[in-house]
């Protein structure tokens, strides 16, 4: 759901655009000195504001549609899972632009400075950043933004009744704004107005659990070769550059003893997760623009998961698995404790093969929590 | 007369619920369960000030500039003094607001920012008009908000609406627009409009 959310997301700038420019094309003709003009003319009210709206929107659409047809032409080729509803998600966000540049024509209309443009774009803008930062704090106010936090997208999917929700409210916002200001009988906009509030309290009331976990998004998908590689299925388009960067670091474990041979990734969402004496990958950097690995190399992109299950004496086992995650990985010394990469250094000042036996034995005795880990550290100190 | 002709009491008012709502937003974002501190206002500071320039803009020219200009009055002094007189209203007015740990993003950005919107609005309404002058600034801001959030003091030559308080090269940068701002709106005015049907100003 993330390239769905990133869309949405786009929409903290364009949202408040839309409200910009509607207030702006809604004062008009007041501006150019003809709104009089216009009411003496024997033609429905309603019909130059709805004109000036569907222009604004479809303008916005454009922008909007060039936003997406760009996401899909970097995201289409290479993406190895679409969560179900995504183009709905992507559907509110053109529902949503429509209700901004409603909402700003009918400010423009209704309130004569020039000045309610870009104050009201100033509200929309701080109003949309809240909604994004502040999600899920916000008691589901936030949902009745257009915008969309991507944060919490990853691995999760909304339901179709959310986006029907959304959908909902935004139109009753926007056929309630025109009839305001655009009808000659206000009435009439009791009508979408109750259809909004209706809409807008079936998402206030929704938890913010609203989210509901994908488990086919983060199912685990597997190389058959070994080492074995596994990746959840949203991120398995980054496959091949990863089992690379595994086989380069296993390639450190040659002739060690119990060495790793199953590099499993860690996401926060999955529920498999990668087990004791697995290499850990850890994707947080994410991909780059264009779809590739973000780490430069495996030791910002792996590290190693065994000893810190074990219990006692815990601190020490856990100084055990840094050491071990610093001997695997050279350039990760700036963020390790001064006793950890003194010890490293005496690992790695060892002859070869005596590096080899020590992380060998090391390995043998984290699988069973063994205390001996604890002498170990010794034979460093 | 100047003062009502550049509606000073339209702008008063506005700068007083501007105030306000500056004040109530800042003190929410502060006392929030999860605040981060003044940080927090970052997005107030960047903003709250834009609001102010734009609110500040509609006293750049007056009714009917064509007619001020012939009389005899000191028109220069009299819109640098205007000017100056301006910046000081506003950015005292929103430096109210964030009293409470000025530094960082408080009263001390607030001031500076309004000080560089203000020049940056005054110098655009000798080349667009006072009515459209806060439209190159949003255009920035709107620059400045998807490229520059978080951007470090390096680029502060463009980004310093979004520096914290303790980046001076932000500070001069503020400094020097309003200086700039005030020394062109001072020799050139508002550039005069002309209403399109009837060709008055």
């Amino acid at each position: 759901m993330s390239f769905a959310a990133a869309v949405r997301m786009s929409l903290f700038v364009l949202a408040p655009a839309a409200v910009l420019f509607g207030a702006w094309q809604g004062g008009r003709e007041r501006r150019r000195r003809v709104d009089d003009q216009l009411a003496a003319v024997a033609k429905p009210s309603w019909r130059p504001l709805v004109v000036t709206w569907a222009a604004l929107t479809l303008g916005f659409w454009v922008g909007l549609l060039v936003v997406v047809a760009a996401g899909i032409a970097f995201v289409a080729p290479i993406a190895t899972y679409w969560p179900p509803g995504w183009w709905a998600v992507v559907a509110v966000a053109f529902v949503g632009l429509a209700a901004m540049a409603a909402v700003g024509v009918a400010l423009g209309r209704m309130v004569p400075s020039r000045l309610v443009g870009p104050t009201a774009a100033v509200v929309f803008y701080a109003a949309m950043i809240y909604a994004i930062d502040d999600a899920g704090q916000l008691r589901g106010v936030e949902w009745l933004a257009p915008v969309l936090s991507t944060y919490d997208a990853p691995g999760h999917v909304i339901s179709g009744s959310m986006s029907l929700r959304q959908t909902l409210w935004f139109v009753g916002l926007v056929s309630a704004a025109l009839t305001v200001v655009g009808a000659r009988k206000k009435w009439p906009a009791v009508v979408p107005a109750a259809a909004a509030a209706g809409a807008a309290w079936a998402l206030v009331a929704v938890p913010y659990d609203i989210w509901q976990p994908d488990p086919a998004a983060a199912e685990m998908v597997c190389t058959d070769d070994t080492p074995t590689v596994c990746l959840i299925r949203q991120d398995a388009f980054l496959m091949d550059e990863v089992v690379v960067q595994v086989q380069e670091a296993i390639g450190k474990f040659e002739g060690v003893r119990h060495a790793p041979d199953r590099a499993v990734q860690a996401a926060w969402f999955a529920d498999e997760r990668p087990a004791p004496g697995d290499l850990v990958v850890e994707l947080d950097g994410g991909p780059t623009f264009t779809g590739g690995l973000a780490h430069a190399d495996w030791s910002q992109l792996l590290h190693w998961n065994i000893g810190n299950d074990c219990v006692q004496p815990a601190t020490d086992f856990v100084g055990l698995a840094e050491i071990v995650d610093l001997w695997l990985n050279d350039s990760t010394m700036d963020w390790h404790s001064p006793e950890a990469v003194t010890m490293v250094e005496s690992l790695r000042a060892m002859p070869e093969a005596d590096q080899r036996d020590w992380i060998g034995r090391y390995l043998e005795a984290a699988t069973t929590c063994d205390p001996a880990l604890v002498e170990l550290l010794d034979e460093l100190a | 007369l100047h003062l009502r002709g550049r509606r000073i009491a339209t702008l008063v008012a506005g700068l007083a619920v501007l105030g306000l709502l500056t004040w109530l937003v800042a003190d929410w974002l502060m006392n929030r369960p999860w605040s981060a501190g003044s940080s927090d206002r970052a997005l107030l500071t960047r903003w709250a000030p834009a609001v102010a320039a734009a609110l500040g803009s509609i006293g750049l020219a007056g009714e009917d500039e064509d007619m001020e200009r012939s009389t005899a009055a000191p028109w220069r002094l009299v819109r640098a003094v205007h000017m100056a007189a301006l910046a000081v209203l506003l950015a005292g007015a929103l430096a109210l607001t964030a009293l409470s740990e000025p530094e960082t993003f408080g009263a001390h950005v607030l001031v500076r920012n309004t000080e560089g919107y203000v020049g940056i609005v005054a110098a655009m309404a000798t080349i667009f008009g006072a009515r459209l002058s806060w439209a190159p600034l949003f255009a920035l801001l709107a620059i400045v908000e998807v490229a520059g959030r978080g951007a470090g003091p390096a680029s502060a030559w463009w980004t310093w609406p979004a520096q914290p308080s303790d980046v001076d090269a932000a500070s001069w940068m503020a400094a020097a627009l309003f200086i700039g701002g005030l020394g062109v709106y001072a020799l050139f005015g508002a550039r005069i409009e002309r209403h399109p049907d009837t060709g008055s100003a």
